[in-house]
C-alpha cells in the first residue's frame, strides 16, 4: 500500500478549468472521501491520479513513484466506475481474469485469485455468469473483484454506490468500510453523498469548482468548517444561516443583532474590532433549542421569536420549520414527542459555543465561542 | 383476421411474381409467345446445370460478393474506428463519407466506367502521370482487371454503408469499458479483438448479409459497366440476358429461382454459422 501525493494538480478542458492548483496527500492505508457537488471536479481528480485524463499541470506521487507520466497500466491502480463497466460479453469468471491473463499469469495463479476475490466478495457462485444476469449489488461486487484480482496499491471509486437503492447502498458501504479494513487499503472514493462521505472517511476532502475547500477529518469538519460553503454542504437538513450584525455595547460586551428584536449575546472574549460587522450565524438544526414562548429570562445567551411553519414527524425525530426574523426560513431538529405545533410563536434558543460565524466573503470568523 | 388484408396485398404483390417465374421455369415459354407454353418438367434446370456460361456466372457472382463484401467489411471497420475517434471536425468527415452512399448507383457506376475508360479515362491518365504504366491499360476489356474494377467501384460505393453501421455499433459500446481495459493494461490490438470486436458483432452480423445478400442478386452495376461480358457476368445478368436478349423466358426463370435459392441458403448457413460463433463466446 503507498499514500497519493498530489502537487499543484491542475486540469483544463480547453477553456474549463476543472482542477486548479491542488495539492493534497492521501495517506497510506486511510480512506479519503472526495466530496462536493455535482460539477465540482471529483471525478476529474480521481481520473487524474488514475492516469485516465492527463494533468494540464502539477505531479502525482503514488509511494515515492512520480506517476505523473504513467500510464494507467503502470500507476498500480484499481479503478471502479460508476457505471461498473464490465466487459458484457464476458463472464464473471472472464471480467475478474482479464486483466491477469494477459499480464501473463500462469493459469492456476489467475484462478486461485479470482476465487479468493469472490469469495471474499461472496460472488464465488457467480463466476459463470454474464453481467447482464446480475443485480445492481452483484455487478458492484463483481466490479470490485476486478479491482481487487489486481492487487493495486491505491483503489479509486467514482461514486460506486450511486446507482444502488437505499438499502443496498448501506449494506454496499458497509462491505466497503470492512473491507477497507481487512485489506489495509488505501483508497479515494468520490461521492456527492455526504451521509456516504461521513461514515466512510477517514478523511474528507470538499471540493467546490476544481478546489478543495477544506480537508480533515469528517468530524473536524462538521464542527469547524471553514466557510459558508463546507457549512452549508455537511449535514441533512443543512445548517441554518441568519444575517445579523456585530453591536458594541460598551460594558455589556458584543452581541449580534438578528433584526426583528433577535439577539444574540457573544462571550467577552470576542474581538471589539468585529464591531459593526456584518456577518451570517450559522446553527446546525440539531443545536436549536425550540420552546414555547415565555419570558423567564433564561436563554442561553441567544434570543429568536419564530413562528413555526411546519412540523415534519419522522418518528425518532421532528424537523420544525420555522419562521424567523425578516421571514428567513429555519429548520430546527428536535425529538420525536414535541408538543409544538403548526401556527405557535416559540423562541429558538442555542448555546452560543455551537454556532458558527461568517464574514460577508463566507469565510469562518475564527475566534467565536 | 386484421393480417388478412396485409397477407392478400403481399400475396399479389410477391407471391404472384414469383408462382409465374416458378412456372416459367418448369415450362418452354418464349418472349411474346408466354401464353403457349408448356409444362416441360424440370430440363430448363437440367440444361442449366450443364451451361458452362451459367457456372462461369455463378462464379463470377461468388468471387464478387466474397472480394466486395470481405474488403468493405475491413475498410469499413477501419473508417468506422477512424470516425469513432474524437477529432475536431468529425461530424463534416462522417457527413462526407456518407456522399458516395447517396450517389444512385447508375450514376457513379456510369462515373467509374469513364474514369476506368482506356483511352481518355482519369485513371490511365493518372497512373501514366505518375509513370507506373507505359500505355493505356484496358481496364474493362481485360478479364482479369474488369472484376477487379467491378469489386473496386461497388467498394467505393457500398463502404460508407458498411462504416456507418458499424459506427453505430461502436458508439453503443460505453467508454467507460474501453477506459476499465486501459487501467487493466490491455494493449490495443489486443482491446480490439477481444472487446471492440466482439460487442460489435451482432451488427457486424447483420450488416455483412444484408452486403452479401445484395452481392449476390448484383446486376447494375455490373451491367452498366460491362454489359453482358462474359468475365464479369453475374447471375443476374444472365438471367436478364437469356430473358431479354434471347427470349428464353423458361430457361431465363429457371436462373432466376436458382437465384433465389441460392440467396436463400447463404442467408440461413450464415445465420446458423453467426449462431454457432456466438454461442462459443458465451460458453466459455
Ligand atoms: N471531457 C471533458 N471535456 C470538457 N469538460 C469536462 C470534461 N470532463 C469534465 N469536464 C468539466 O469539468 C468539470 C468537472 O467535471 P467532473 O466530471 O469532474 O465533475 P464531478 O464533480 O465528478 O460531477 P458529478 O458529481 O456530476 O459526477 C465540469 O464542469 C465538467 O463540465
Ligand atoms: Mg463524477
Amino acid at each position: 500500500m503507498a499514500q497519493v501525493r498530489l502537487e499543484g494538480v491542475a486540469k483544463r478542458f480547453g477553456p474549463v478549468s476543472a482542477l486548479a492548483d491542488i495539492t493534497e496527500t492521501m495517506a497510506d492505508g486511510e480512506l479519503t472521501v472526495i466530496l462536493g457537488p455535482s460539477g465540482c471536479g471529483k471525478s476529474t481528480l480521481l481520473r487524474v491520479i488514475a492516469g485516465l485524463d492527463e494533468a494540464t499541470a502539477g505531479r502525482i506521487f503514488i509511494g515515492d513513484r512520480d506517476v505523473t507520466d504513467l500510464p494507467p497500466a503502470k500507476r498500480d491502480i484499481a479503478m471502479v466506475f460508476q457505471s461498473y463497466a464490465l466487459y458484457p460479453h464476458m463472464t464473471v469468471f472472464d471480467n475478474m481474469a482479464f486483466g491477469l491473463k494477459l499480464a501473463g499469469r500462469s493459469r492456476a495463479a489467475v484462478r486461485a485469485k479470482v476465487e479468493e476475490a469472490a469469495k471474499l466478495l461472496r460472488i464465488d457462485g457467480l463466476l459463470d455468469r454474464k453481467p447482464r444476469a446480475l443485480s445492481g449489488g452483484q455487478r458492484q461486487r463483481v466490479a470490485m473483484g476486478r479491482a481487487l484480482v489486481r492487487e493495486p496499491q491505491v483503489f479509486l471509486f467514482d461514486e460506486p454506490l450511486s446507482n444502488l437503492d437505499a438499502a443496498l447502498r448501506v449494506e454496499m458501504r458497509f462491505e466497503i468500510a470492512a473491507l477497507q479494513k481487512q485489506l489495509g487499503a488505501t483508497m479515494v472514493y468520490v461521492t456527492h453523498d455526504q451521509v456516504e462521505a461521513m461514515t466512510l472517511a477517514d478523511r474528507i476532502l470538499v471540493m467546490r469548482d476544481g478546489r478543495v475547500e477544506q480537508s480533515g477529518a469528517p468530524l473536524d469538519i462538521y464542527r469547524r468548517p471553514v466557510n459558508r460553503f463546507v457549512a452549508g454542504f455537511l449535514g441533512t437538513p443543512g445548517m441554518n444561516f441568519i444575517d445579523g450584525r456585530i453591536v458594541d455595547r460598551g460594558e455589556n460586551g458584543l452581541g449580534i443583532a438578528l433584526g426583528d428584536g433577535g439577539w444574540i449575546d457573544l462571550p467577552l472574549a470576542a474581538e471589539t474590532r468585529l464591531a459593526g460587522e456584518v456577518i451570517q450565524v450559522g446553527g446546525r438544526p440539531e443545536d436549536l433549542m425550540v420552546e414555547k414562548e415565555r419570558d423567564d429570562g433564561k436563554h442561553g445567551g441567544v434570543r429568536l421569536s419564530a413562528e413555526v411553519l411546519l412540523v415534519e414527524r419522522l418518528g425518532a425525530e421532528t424537523h420544525l420549520h420555522l419562521s424567523v426574523a425578516g421571514g428567513r426560513r429555519i429548520i430546527a431538529r428536535v425529538g420525536g414527542e414535541t408538543s409544538l405545533r403548526q401556527g405557535e410563536t416559540v423562541r429558538v434558543s442555542a448555546s452560543v459555543d455551537v454556532l458558527h460565524l461568517f464574514d460577508v466573503s463566507g469565510d469562518r470568523i475564527a475566534p467565536v465561542g | 383476421m386484421y393480417l388478412a388484408p396485409t397477407l392478400l396485398v403481399l400475396a399479389v404483390v410477391g407471391g404472384w411474381p414469383l408462382a409465374r417465374t416458378i412456372w416459367f421455369s418448369l415450362s418452354d415459354a418464349y418472349l411474346g409467345r408466354a401464353a403457349e407454353a408448356s409444362f416441360i418438367g424440370l430440363d430448363n434446370y437440367l440444361l442449366l446445370a450443364g451451361d458452362g456460361e451459367w457456372w462461369g456466372a455463378v462464379w463470377n457472382t461468388v468471387v464478387f460478393a466474397a472480394c466486395s463484401v470481405t474488403l468493405e467489411t475491413v475498410l469499413g471497420i477501419g473508417i468506422a474506428l477512424v470516425l469513432n475517434a474524437r477529432f475536431t471536425g468529425r461530424g463534416l468527415v462522417r457527413a462526407a463519407v456518407l456522399v458516395p452512399w447517396a450517389i444512385p448507383l447508375v450514376v457513379s457506376a456510369k462515373m467509374w466506367a469513364w474514369m476506368f475508360n482506356d483511352l481518355y479515362g482519369v485513371i490511365n491518365a493518372g497512373l501514366a502521370g505518375l509513370g507506373l504504366i507505359d500505355g493505356p491499360v484496358a481496364w474493362l476489356a481485360d478479364p482479369d482487371l474488369a472484376m477487379a474494377a467491378v469489386v473496386m467501384t461497388d467498394v467505393w460505393k457500398t463502404t460508407p454503408f458498411m462504416a456507418i453501421l458499424v459506427l453505430a455499433g461502436l458508439q453503443m459500446i460505453p467508454d467507460d469499458i474501453y477506459e476499465a481495459a486501459r487501467v487493466d493494461g490491455v494493449h490495443p490490438v489486443k482491446v480490439f479483438f477481444r472487446i471492440t470486436l466482439p460487442l460489435v458483432w451482432p451488427v457486424l452480423l447483420v450488416a455483412v448479409i444484408f452486403r452479401t445478400l445484395d452481392a449476390l442478386r448484383v446486376f447494375d452495376l455490373i451491367y452498366v459497366m460491362t454489359s453482358n461480358s462474359r468475365d464479369t457476368a453475374s447471375m443476374s445478368v444472365f438471367a436478364r440476358q437469356q430473358m431479354v436478349n434471347f427470349g428464353d423466358l423458361g430457361y431465363g426463370s429457371a436462373a432466376s429461382v436458382l437465384i433465389v435459392l441460392i440467396v436463400g441458403l447463404v442467408t440461413v448457413l450464415w445465420l446458423m454459422a453467426g449462431r454457432v460463433r456466438l454461442g462459443a463466446e458465451g460458453g466459455r
